[in-house]
């Protein structure tokens, strides 16, 4: 499953990990704000639409 | 084909994006993915360094990523210092964090590299190291100095001064390598007579670093629809206000 590197493989295997949590991390904290952002607009122009603007 | 003005009004700008994102996000994590898979299993170790030349996949990638954020930071600054294009604004902003984060982690991956290759995390008088860590402090300066003022113009204003001043620094990245000695090899895939490395890392090292470029302009355009939303809905609550 796992390839088996040379003495070097920590190394490998901490930057690709950290990578994995960097890259990650944003990916996740730009998509759930985009979504959080979303929802509050759609909820004001919903109560926009109710009280008839 | 239409011009980049076009695209400059925000309702075009949210119908291209929504159209594209998705997209830029699939390629982006079939790229990486195809990347990090040879990577790991496939490219066969390295003549001088054995294995650890695995990490350069991603170190290298990033620090490309680092620059090229920063110089469309500083373009996108440019043009709103201009032409007052409120959407270029938003672009830089967007543009920062993501900088930032793959200027991290360049700066890890390089440290974690540099031990088992030179022995060493750090080394103060390297200039490219120590030109990649202002890099890094001109993303923090530049989103904790937008933070900082209290309307949407300054922050443009004073973002966009510190954006294009810190531009003359990815130059000096770029060519440390060749005025000051450093521990970093000189070019090998941008240079005078073609790339001195075998198609078998070069490919997936492109390959990589495309995705990557795909992956920064999908998070962009996300946090860019992000603010232009977030506006919307305070522009609702302030109308509701005035009401």
């Amino acid at each position: 499953m796992f390839p088996a590197f040379d003495h070097t493989g920590p190394y490998i295997w901490a930057a690709y990990g950290l990578a994995a949590l960097v890259i990650g991390g944003l990916v996740a904290i730009v998509l759930l704000r985009a979504r959080a952002a979303r929802r509050r607009l759609e909820r004001l122009q919903a109560e926009d639409r109710e009280a008839g603007h | 084909m239409p011009r980049l003005s076009y695209f400059a009004n925000p309702h075009r700008f949210m119908a291209f994006s929504k159209a594209v994102t998705p997209w830029l996000y699939a390629g982006a994590a079939v790229l990486v993915g195809y990347s990090i898979w040879q990577a790991l299993f496939i490219v066969s170790p390295e003549r001088y360094q054995g294995d650890s030349a695995r990490i350069m996949f991603i170190h290298v990638p990033a620090a490309w990523l680092a620059m090229a954020a920063y110089a469309g930071m500083a373009v996108s600054s440019f043009v709103w210092f201009i032409w007052r294009h409120e959407l270029a604004d938003t672009a830089a902003k967007a543009l920062a964090p993501a900088g930032a984060a793959y200027t991290a982690l360049c700066l890890a991956t390089g440290a974690i590299w540099g031990k088992p290759t030179w022995g060493t995390w750090w080394q103060w008088d390297d200039a490219r190291m120590v030109s990649v860590l202002v890099l890094f402090f001109l993303y923090l300066g530049y989103m904790a100095l937008r933070a900082a003022m209290d309307t949407r113009q300054k922050a443009a204003r004073a973002g966009a001064i510190i954006a294009m001043v810190g531009a003359l620094n990815v130059p000096i990245i770029k060519f440390s390598v060749d005025i000051w000695a450093s521990l970093h090899q000189g070019p090998s895939v941008i240079r005078a007579g073609g790339p001195a490395m075998p198609a078998e890392y070069l490919v997936p090292l492109l390959l990589g670093a495309v995705g990557h470029g795909l992956l920064l302009a999908a998070l962009s355009f996300t946090a860019m629809r992000t603010d232009i939303m977030a506006r919307r809905a305070n522009a609702l609550l302030l109308k509701r206000t005035v009401e």
